[in-house]
């Protein structure tokens, strides 16, 4: 029995409410969870509120291994290089007086091949994709060695060739690495891609945490939303989508 | 050796050889206006004046062969026209000013002793000092212990503060650079000549003296505690600032409105205040602007914060003929400063005022 | 972008130049000594030509180490508040240290205080300035850099009225020329006391800040993503801070109030090495160091007086700071 590596128990988030019913589920290695819900609903406040930078206001949770969050956007001040960037990921292991040492060096060198990316090793943040800036992001996750790897919206700004991109590499964390995964999202085709639990944070503070099959369903959907979809199964292609009914008043 | 053990060593043996070199010239001690003591060779020929006051002292004891090095800002203080008492003034090199001294100027021309004034800052006395140069600081002020330094310093009695303030900075002066006997000359005349002069308005009471004020650029004037103040008393006027503001200060034209001087007068130094208040129209309804009383006063009328021989002598008689012209009438002004102008500057009196 | 060896190629190139420029620095002087007499003061120390070595032990030697320390602490000071204010655009009197040390001297030479008290004042008012910050922006019940940025302001502000009025309160013949003059910023009363006092707070704040040159570059990420990485910002900010602080406060002690050389190093210095702050600041803090004896050199040698060093620093960091951003905007702009 494989324990879990990021564990919530009746958890109550929110910056001075709780905005949520208490929350209870959990990661194991391996996993990768999708939380699913409407903008604005609180999905961004629970990444910070896993990661400390928001103080729960109730309940606990427990995290084993580390955690580190992927940001949805990197705008930094100065014109820094991409391995400076994905070096900073190093910064629980360097003690406060030192410099990193050449293992993390070596860490950096070692993310950027995973992702692809060593050629952009010397490049400035500034004058990459969106797309290149995600996985830089997630090179530096990486780095940290953090056993739990939280997403924040990893897609929301991406085309589509680069989604692909950033859902392979979600897959892979979960599955190559050993990771447990958690990204936020507001697409629910990639719940049905790649996650293998989702957390639906639903109105009225209510929320629904399961296998992914069990709450990505139409009616859940409609809940949430308020839109109406229809889950497609097609004759060529293995996984299932979501199509969206929209009602344009012509 | 270590770095700083040579750098202690040689420090060390600078100030030793430079104690050595001065232990052979004889030597003596003065103890200046801050109460510092301070030796000196026994004969002192290169002089570097900070202080515009000294300076004119120095010329007036006819020391000026022996000055080096003047501030630079002595047009500034004491107006171009000075340059025809000591032509060679304008050839002078400047090391500095009278709160700040490129000390590497100033050893450059070797002197033995420099003159600043007591306002001078601490830290470029110790500076000059610590390179070896004796500093005689100069105030024309005899304060109180412990107020010797500061700025407005409380006067019990400010008359005697600055006379006796006056002829000490002389005799000092006249002490370091050998001239005892024109010191006391200096004193002697001045002193006598201002009873003289003061005699004839001597008994003006308070209330019927002439109300009056200094103006200085930018609406600067002089309040209490300043030897304009004094001048003004021994002339039977009265400073309007004297009795509401301390020391040199700038004021607000509401003030002056207020006090409504009956008469304005302007340092020589400083001509065009005079034409900027006569045409500004904010200053018409005073007093002395409507019965054109503006008057700039001659060079010697120095009307400063620290008192001049020539100002006690002369220029004292000069402003209270023109306060009380009918007190005067058989007294020569011009020829009283031509007097004094042959006697200490050795030059004719001319008068190039207005 | 330089590559680590190429880095270390310039550090050393950049120290070699700034010992040198301090050494031919010691034959510059209205004094005028021979180069034969500097030379030979400074490889026989005790030899007996005493009015030489005064001049290059007691007035030339103090001088040019003071004005590099002082330099240095402004460049370092500024690349590190750049840092951690996420701006290159500001300036090390944005903590306000500088306005309250300014006060701190004002005050000392309106009330006739020894040298000693002055420099006391001015350094406990310069840090008091720093600890009022905190506590505006502790009132404000956050430690946001922008909290902290407007509290600083708000500071400054407050302390450069006092000054006027200090300057109002002052005689206008006699205290308040020596105001304007210690305001303007000057080298010309240096002497070893001072250079051993500016030295400590340099040396121990310095050392600090190089230590945590990497963790700097964590401190100008987002508050958000900073924290998210495990860094415990506001401890490691305020460390920051204070150490900023001491570099200002003594410099500011030892030579009143010295502008633009903090905002205009740190710019050249990331033009030269870039914005990763483990290059950054030995960077400007050499840079710095030799700008300022270059200017001081100028100060004292290009009339017969002293020129203020804050006059020079003004005319020469502005156009400079001008160049700097159009250069900048050029480069980034291919």
């Amino acid at each position: 029995m494989i324990t879990a590596s990021l564990s919530v128990s009746e958890l109550l988030y929110g910056h001075s409410q709780p905005l949520f019913a208490p929350l209870s589920f959990a990661c194991q290695p391996g996993n990768i969870w999708a939380v699913l819900g409407a903008n604005g609903r609180g999905k961004s406040t629970l990444l910070d509120t896993l990661t400390g930078v928001l103080p729960a206001l109730g309940g606990q949770f427990s995290i084993d291994g580390g955690v580190s969050v992927v940001p949805q956007s990197f705008h930094p001040a100065f014109a820094w290089q991409v391995q400076d960037v994905v070096l900073m990921g190093r910064a629980r292991h360097v003690p406060l007086f030192s410099q990193p040492s050449a293992e993390d060096r070596h860490r950096v060198a070692k993310a950027l091949k995973q992702l692809n990316i060593s050629t952009l090793a010397q490049q400035h943040g500034g004058t990459l994709s969106g797309g290149q800036q995600q996985l830089v992001m997630i090179a530096r996750a990486l780095v940290s060695g953090s056993q739990n790897i939280l997403l924040d919206e990893p897609c929301s700004a991406l085309d589509l060739a680069n989604q692909q991109t950033v859902l392979q590499l979600i897959h892979d964390l979960a599955h190559r690495q050993q990771r447990s995964v958690l990204f936020t999202t507001h697409d629910p085709t990639h719940a049905l891609q790649v996650a293998s639990h989702t957390l639906m944070l639903m109105p009225d503070g209510k929320w629904l945490a399961g296998e992914t099959e069990a709450v990505v369903t139409d009616h859940h959907l409609l809940q949430a939303y308020g839109v109406p979809v229809r889950t497609l199964t097609l004759e060529d292609y293995p996984r299932q989508v979501i199509a969206p009914l929209f009602s344009i008043e012509r | 050796m270590s770095r700083r053990h040579r750098l202690f060593l040689c420090t060390a043996l600078a100030c030793s050889a430079l104690f050595a070199t001065a232990a052979a010239h004889a030597d003596r001690t003065v103890i200046d206006q801050l109460g510092r003591q301070v030796t000196l060779p026994d004969h002192v020929q290169r002089v570097v004046v900070l202080q515009h006051q000294t300076l004119n002292l120095l010329v007036q004891l006819n020391a000026q062969d022996d000055i080096v090095g003047v501030m630079s800002s002595w047009k500034k203080q004491l107006g171009p026209q000075f340059a025809r008492f000591m032509p060679k003034i304008t050839t002078l090199p400047m090391p500095g000013d009278l709160t700040q001294v490129n000390i590497e100027s100033l050893l450059a021309l070797h002197p033995q002793v420099v003159f600043v004034a007591n306002y001078a800052p601490t830290e470029m006395i110790q500076q000059i000092q610590n390179a070896g140069i004796p500093v005689v600081a100069i105030s024309l002020r005899e304060d109180a212990a412990g107020e010797k330094n500061k700025m407005n310093p409380t006067m019990a009695n400010e008359e005697q503060a600055y006379n006796d303030g006056l002829k000490q900075g002389i005799r000092l002066m006249g002490d370091v650079v050998e001239r005892p006997k024109e010191a006391e000359a200096l004193i002697d005349y001045t002193f006598r000549a201002r009873v003289k002069a003061n005699a004839a308005v001597a008994d003006i009471p308070e209330d019927k003296k002439v109300r009056v004020y200094m103006a200085n650029p930018d609406l600067n004037t002089y309040g209490s505690g300043k030897y304009t103040g004094l001048m003004m008393q021994h002339s039977g006027a009265l400073n309007v600032a004297a009795a509401t503001v301390k020391g040199a200060r700038q004021v607000s034209l509401e003030q002056v409105l207020q006090w409504n001087p009956q008469v304005i007068f302007v340092q020589d130094r400083y001509p065009q205040v005079v034409k900027a208040i006569e045409s500004d129209p904010q200053w018409q309804a005073i007093d002395a602007v409507k019965n054109h009383r503006v008057w700039l006063m001659p060079e010697y009328a120095k009307a400063w914060g620290y008192p001049m021989p020539e100002a006690m002598a002369i220029g004292e008689l000069w402003m209270a003929k023109k306060l009380y012209p009918e007190r005067y009438k058989n007294v020569n002004v011009d020829a009283q400063a031509q007097d004094y102008y042959q006697h200490f500057y050795r030059v004719n009196w001319k008068s190039h005022a207005l | 972008m330089p590559s680590e060896a190429r880095f270390r190629a310039l550090q050393a190139g950049l120290i070699a130049f700034t010992l040198l420029l301090a050494l031919v620095s010691l034959f510059l002087g209205q004094y005028h000594l021979p180069i034969g007499d500097v030379v030979t003061q400074l490889l026989h120390p005790d030899a007996p030509n005493e009015i030489a070595g005064q001049v290059v032990w007691t007035v030339r030697l103090p001088r040019v180490m003071m004005a590099f320390l002082c330099g240095a602490a402004l460049g370092l000071s500024g690349a590190t508040l750049q840092g951690v204010f996420r701006n290159p655009l500001v300036d090390p009197h944005i903590i306000g240290v500088t306005s309250g040390a300014a006060f701190g001297g004002t005050l000392a030479i309106l009330l006739g205080l020894s040298p000693l008290f002055m420099m006391g004042s001015t350094f406990s008012f310069g840090l008091t300035a720093l600890g009022l910050v905190y506590l505006i922006a502790t009132l404000q019940g956050r430690e946001s850099t922008l909290v902290l940025i407007l509290s600083g302001i708000i500071l400054s502000g407050f302390f450069a009225a006092l000054v006027s009025l200090m300057q109002y309160l002052a005689d206008t013949e006699e205290v308040l020329p020596n105001i304007v003059f210690w305001l303007l910023g000057s080298f010309a009363t240096a002497n070893w006391h001072k250079v051993m006092l500016v030295a400590g707070p340099v040396l121990l704040a310095g050392a600090v800040l190089f230590a945590l040159r990497w963790r700097i570059n964590l401190l100008s990420l987002d508050e958000k993503d900073a924290r998210a990485l495990g860094v415990s910002v506001k401890p490691l900010r305020r460390g920051v801070l204070v150490s900023c602080g001491l570099l200002v406060a003594a410099q500011v002690a030892v030579s009143g109030s010295i502008a633009w050389v903090g905002l205009v190093i740190p710019h050249l210095a990331r033009l030269l090495v870039g914005a990763d702050h483990r290059r950054l600041l030995p960077t400007a803090f050499w840079l710095g160091g030799a700008f300022m004896i270059m200017v001081d050199d100028l100060a004292r040698t290009l009339t017969q007086a002293e020129i203020p060093i804050g006059i020079i620093t003004a005319l020469v960091g502005a156009p400079a700071f001008t160049f700097l951003l159009i250069y900048s905007q050029r480069r980034s702009a291919q």
